[in-house]
């Protein structure tokens, strides 16, 4: 089929609807999609920057009662195997990233039932009393329901009172694929619908909030699904223009209950041109190198992206499904320069904040992520006895 | 001064290139461009087809008991003994073992090093029953021409001309010398232009590597195939290298792993990652017939 007419709106800095984004992407070769994104991300930012942010992913916790089928990180309660993260460990966390030029903590983690409205605020509030300069980019939409559903408040009273105790921004977590019939296979209709995960976002947009939003492809879903996970965010970019950012990466199927393969390396160049399409009032697109390796992230700024992502320092979710890649900001900033482009470190609003920090003082080299515990040890923190329990385990683990 | 365009013009009419075009070719950042140029070479030469060769990797100390699965489309044995009658002796039992199978052995530059001429060793491993030498690597070869010509006079084939490390030279000045020994000995069945060693840290970029495999395409266009390794660049750069101008994978395990069931298995992912790249997987043998 024919996509030059397309491809022609597309150049004239036309929209697609739902019909033409089907269109190229199951007829337009490669690189044709892969002109047109850079076309795109070349309006966009006409200068010759590309992005990173150095930060750290913190999974507070991995005891979660949503179960997706698509996880392989997540413990149930009452598993040996359960964590929960320190104040003092989390302090620990910041001081190492403060000390590679870090500026936020990514803070995401499980659906813990024993895990208070308060231990957040608590923990933000401390963060702050710190660390008043370091931001906090935490808790993903379905984690701000999960909060609002067990301490029995609505979605935007939980947002107020975290603003209040020191949220900065959102990420933008457990979107998966925003159709109900593919969360429901995937199990993560529960922990929040397509609508409640746009909700939260909303609110938080019209709070003066700016969150990212992501996809995760590759499991269960059509390519109509994919396009209208697409769709959907860029109606509400319409509504609010609360999005800083798009990231996209492919499911990873190892030790997850559902299994599976993974999308291709094509795949995931050709879904990510197909995003820098369609989200045409969404600014910036992060290359996923920690699911693609660093080859194909870097091949990611050819094809729409214009943002690196995060060095990083910790991650835990993506690693248990079978993905081990690591970039330090040496190594980021290396595929940057070779790719033609000028590196700048940026914050969570995308502002910049300078030149590469190695280049201004010594910073260790980082040939592997960290992950929440060193140990691999289990367990929660001894603070947590002064919070309430839901569970039948998390209160005899806190002796209540 | 020519721009890419230009150059464009002149690969689309079928015209030859010259140094300033390969000079464009070599400053070019914009690595879609070079990409598209690639690919279109690329389908001239072998349509939408993309061939994989299924290879059953030899140890040399356990020649003498292997048991080759049916499905190798090649034997290999990659080290070197360091005599020619070891060699001799490996080449032997690994026939044995491979039966109608082709059977790949030794590196070029290495079998250079054994204390009998060059052409005497060919000889005599042609006479053992060797087919194919495994590969050599072009930037360690100190007269190439002479030694690819030993190959062709001692009556094999060359499985694959390699590149060890990162050349310092401009990579086009590589591809047009690939192009010039190929012109003047035509025995260069496949050309792999990724460097086999990896420096992990500090690894080669997605963007060299696949700039790397247009320009071999583009610059390279009298030698048949653009080879890439399935195993040792990983899946993911092997499938992109395919839309860059690359028509071939080679080193896919001859052992199907399907303990993780078929859609896992280490065949099925080459097949599916080489149509998910838009091209029709074609399996061969070592010596480049189709299988099945």
């Amino acid at each position: 089929m024919k996509t030059e007419n397309i491809e022609r709106r597309v150049l004239e800095g036309g929209r697609v609807s739902v019909a033409d984004a089907l269109v190229l992407y199951q007829h337009a070769p490669t690189h044709v999609l892969g002109r047109l994104a850079d076309s795109i991300r070349r309006r966009k930012h006409p200068t010759s920057t590309v992005t990173y942010i150095i930060d750290r992913n913190v999974n507070y916790t991995n005891v979660c009662v949503a179960k997706c089928n698509f996880c392989a990180f997540y413990r149930e309660v009452g598993s040996a195997d359960g964590y929960v993260l320190g104040f003092d460990e989390i302090f620990r966390k910041i001081d190492e990233t403060i000390e590679v030029g870090g500026v936020q903590l990514l803070l995401q983690g499980g659906h813990n039932p024993d895990l208070p409205i308060t231990w957040y605020e608590d923990l933000f509030r401390a963060v702050k009393a710190r660390y008043p300069e370091f931001r906090l980019h935490a808790l993903s939409p379905p984690e701000v329901v999960h909060i609002s559903r067990m301490s029995r408040l609505s979605v935007a009273d939980v947002i107020d009172r975290l603003i209040a105790a020191g949220l900065d921004s959102i990420p933008g977590g457990g979107a998966e694929i925003l159709v109900d019939r593919v969360r429901r296979l995937l199990h993560c209709y529960d922990k929040a619908t397509a609508d409640e995960w746009l909700d939260v976002m909303r609110q938080a947009h019209q709070r003066g909030l700016r969150t990212t939003a992501t996809m995760m492809y590759g499991t269960v879903e059509t390519l109509e699904e994919r396009v209208e996970h697409m769709m959907r965010l860029r109606d509400l970019q319409d509504e609010t223009g609360g999005f800083t950012a798009f990231i996209t990466w492919s499911y990873q199927p190892q030790h997850t209950e559902l299994g599976g393969t993974e999308a291709t390396g094509v795949d995931y160049l050709r879904t990510l041109a197909l995003a820098r399409i369609v989200l045409d009032n969404v600014d910036n697109l992060q290359a996923s190198w920690v699911t693609q390796g660093g080859k194909v992230g870097q091949l990611s700024l050819a094809f729409g992206a214009n943002d690196m992502g995060s060095v990083m320092i910790e991650e835990n979710v993506v690693r248990a499904a079978g993905a081990a890649y690591c970039m330090d900001e040496i190594e980021i900033v290396r595929n940057i320069e070779d790719a033609g482009f000028v590196p700048k470190r940026r914050n969570m609003h995308y502002e910049i904040l300078g030149d590469p920090i190695f280049r201004e003082r010594e910073v260790p080299r980082m040939l592997s992520l960290a992950t929440a515990r060193a140990d691999g040890a289990a367990g929660e923190a001894a603070e947590l006895r002064q919070y309430p329990a839901r569970s039948r385990a998390g209160r005899q683990n806190r002796g209540h | 001064m020519a721009s890419i365009e230009d150059v464009a013009d002149k690969v689309r009419a079928g015209d030859s290139l010259s140094e300033a075009d390969s000079h464009v070719l070599e400053t070019c950042r914009d690595i879609i461009s070079l990409g598209m140029l690639a690919d279109t070479i690329r389908r001239g030469l072998h349509g939408t087809a993309v061939t994989y060769l299924r290879v059953f990797d030899l140890e040399l100390s356990g020649v003498g008991s292997a048991v080759v699965p049916p499905a190798a489309g090649e034997v290999r044995i990659l080290e070197t003994p360091a005599s020619l009658d070891a060699a001799v002796a490996a080449v032997t039992s690994a026939r044995e073992a491979a039966g109608q199978i082709p059977l790949s052995a030794f590196c070029l530059l290495e079998l250079s090093k054994l204390p009998e001429p060059l052409p005497v060793v060919l000889a005599a491993l042609k006479g053992a029953g060797l087919d194919l030498l495994t590969h050599a690597p072009l930037d360690r070869l100190e007269s190439p021409e002479q030694m690819l010509e030993a190959v062709t006079d001692a009556g094999m084939q060359l499985a694959r001309l390699t590149i060890d490390d990162t050349p310092s030279r401009a990579w086009t000045a590589v591809c047009r010398d690939v192009a010039v020994h190929q012109r003047r000995l035509g025995s260069i069945r496949a050309f792999a232009p990724l460097s086999r060693n990896i420096d992990r840290t500090q690894p080669t970029t997605g963007y060299g590597d696949v700039k790397r495999v247009a320009l071999s395409r583009l610059l390279a266009q009298n030698v048949s195939t653009i080879q890439v390794d399935w195993e040792r660049y990983g899946p993911k750069l092997a499938q992109v290298a395919l839309t860059f101008g690359a028509d071939d994978i080679d080193s896919v395990t001859s052992v199907d792993d399907q303990s993780q069931g078929h859609r896992r298995a280490p065949l099925e992912e080459v097949r599916r990652g080489i149509a998910a790249a838009g091209f029709d997987p074609a399996e061969r043998d070592g010596r480049f017939q189709l299988r099945g």
